[in-house]
């Protein structure tokens, strides 16, 4: 038979088996006993980091999304926010950053910074929309749709990041069963 | 002091720093074949002036408050591995993968998915404790590490039970060997001359050992009764196929590790460019040749150290064929009584691998002989104080 194990919070686990014997075995294992497991990964887990975690991890695939439809359909992105055509270019540069934020917020455990810098990402949007604004050949009504959706997303962005930044996501160094490596012999300071 | 660069430098004495450590003054210490791979850069994480080794022996001098089964004066061996005795995996008898005893787990972590136990003088990864080719040595939870030697054994006889021995035995172990097995041994130094002679205590009936120093496999042939092959001179797998009907070997034993010569094989040199540009962490030719000789249904045993990640692995081979892979650091505190009755019985005497015995001072050109083979090289023991050094043939 399986061993059947439920793991406690701070890794002790209760473990119940049956021997070969045919006896059942009931007991503690890991009680007090702190798994470098516990001091890693279960941080990362903690309820309250893992809302702002998927919510970075939506606002990435969003950034992933519209970074792709920029890239790769820039003309039809150009007439959606009601800019020239000709501006394709400069659609296509500015999906290009919003994939490299998407892939970065997902690449990182704690993307507060990634999160900032999309933020940043969005004032270049906006900037780039406010100089549109004065284009005569622009459509005004879509470019002030943009922008709202763009000042939307730009809330959003610093929403998480500002939740992330307030949230305990310190990893411990050091695994504090072990003992000590401070204090020990090296060759770094030589006697003389 | 970095990759290629061992001195021998006056440090501060260690001292106690925990409850549960001991301070050892060092009568001898060997250097391991796996010393060779943070010598040669393979290991990340070590640091200019960390203090190497993990095969050490010697005399108690001193104990923490909470060391109850040691006292000055006491004759012990230390385990290369720290174990704390109490968590859920020393409880199992698997010492290597104490949870306790690494304070850098989160980093080990980060690279292995868990942390291994922490080991002397092998790297921060590790632990970055201070090894014991030295004088002295700290050793951390010794309650549980070092193990006590009678009187009436040398040093030379019990010094290997640190881990060479032990490991060589896990290994046979691991191999799963049934009663007239044959057992395909890679890699004929003193792990590899240990699992020759573990296997046999294990029922193996045809052992062969590969290797291309003609000093370890005359040893492999002498003390072991094995057949060799020389990979410079003979195709592996053909000679395998050759000495087992084409079965190929029951159980294949990789006492090699992370940097496989590959005798200019194809593999061996995507392995070697790879690892000489930092784009690769393993030369696994020999597992790479172990998986394909190994018979349908065999065992694979790996005492020899990775590090990193392996590409070209036959998995698929490993996988069709049925074959069991075992591996590990050894879990030292399990095997060391066990051995040291042998020792007892006259079953072993594990001082059949020195051939050389030099003072401290001179471990780094012992490292440069050990490294290349030199002098009919196979184990060194250093040893502290000592005056004049030997050659023992």
């Amino acid at each position: 038979m399986q061993p059947v194990m439920k793991r406690e919070p701070g890794g002790a686990s209760e473990i119940t088996r049956t021997s070969a014997a045919g006896m059942t075995v009931k007991g503690t294992t890991r009680a007090n006993v702190r798994s470098s497991a516990d001091y890693v990964e279960l941080k990362y887990r903690k309820p309250e980091n893992l809302v702002a975690g998927k919510f970075a991890t939506g606002l990435a695939f969003f950034s992933l999304g519209l970074g792709l439809a920029e890239a790769l359909m820039p003309k039809m992105m150009a007439n959606a926010i009601g800019v020239d055509e000709e501006e394709s270019t400069t659609i296509r540069l500015l999906g290009l950053r919003e994939i490299g934020h998407g892939l970065s917020i997902l690449m990182s455990q704690k993307p507060t910074a990634q999160l900032w810098a999309r933020v940043g990402g969005d004032a270049l949007d906006l900037t780039y929309l406010g100089y549109k604004m004065t284009d005569d050949n622009s459509n005004k009504t879509r470019l002030a749709i943009a922008t709202g959706a763009v000042l939307g997303a730009t809330a959003m962005d610093a929403m998480c990041a500002k939740m992330l930044s307030s949230q305990d996501w310190t990893v411990d160094k050091v695994n504090p069963k072990a003992p000590t490596n401070v204090g020990q012999p090296s060759a770094r300071q030589p006697l003389m | 002091m970095g990759m290629n660069d061992v001195r021998v430098e006056n440090v501060p004495d260690p001292r106690i720093l925990e409850p549960r450590d001991a301070i050892i003054k060092i009568t001898s210490t060997a250097i391991c074949g796996s010393d060779l791979h943070l010598l040669d850069g393979y290991m990340p994480t070590m640091e200019k002036g960390d203090i190497l080794g993990h095969e050490p022996m010697g005399e108690v001098v001193d104990v923490g408050p909470e060391v109850k089964n040691l006292k000055v004066g006491d004759r012990v061996v230390v385990p290369f591995t720290i174990s704390c005795g109490e968590c859920f995996f020393c409880q199992k008898g698997l010492f290597s993968a104490c949870d306790n005893s690494n304070p850098n787990a989160a980093t080990a972590q980060k690279i292995m998915g868990h942390s291994p136990a922490g080991l002397f003088g092998y790297s921060h990864l590790t632990g970055g404790f201070a090894g014991g080719q030295a004088e002295y040595l700290r050793v951390p939870f010794a309650d549980v590490g070092p193990l006590k030697v009678p009187s009436d054994l040398s040093d030379d006889q019990v010094l290997f039970l640190s881990d060479v021995f032990p490991t060589g035995y896990m290994a046979a172990e691991n191999a799963e060997i049934e009663e007239g097995d044959t057992v395909a041994v890679w890699g004929c130094g003193p792990v590899g001359q240990f699992t020759l002679k573990s296997c046999r205590w294990f029922g193996a009936e045809k052992l062969i050992a590969i290797d291309d120093v003609p000093e370890r496999l005359e040893m492999a042939r002498r003390e072991s009764g094995a057949e060799t092959i020389n990979f410079d001179n003979e195709n592996v797998y053909d000679r395998l196929m050759e000495l087992t009907n084409g079965i190929g070997p029951d159980r294949c034993i990789d006492a090699v590790g992370c940097e496989a010569l590959a005798g200019g094989s194809f593999d061996g040199v995507i392995d070697a460019v790879k690892t000489a540009t930092m784009l690769g962490t393993d030369r696994v030719h020999v597992l790479r040749q172990a998986i394909w000789a190994c018979r349908k249904g065999g065992t694979i045993s790996v005492p020899g150290v990775y590090i990193g990640a392996a590409d070209m692995l036959p998995i698929g081979a490993l996988m069709n064929k049925g074959l069991t892979l075992k591996t590990g650091q050894t879990h030292m505190q399990k095997y060391m009584p066990i051995l040291l009755e042998r020792i007892q019985n006259g079953d072993i005497d594990p001082s059949f691998i020195i051939t050389h015995k030099v003072s401290l001072s001179d471990a780094p050109m012992m490292y440069q002989t050990f490294k290349y083979k030199m002098d009919g090289c196979i184990k060194v023991v250093l040893k502290p104080g000592m005056g004049e050094s030997q050659t023992v043939h």
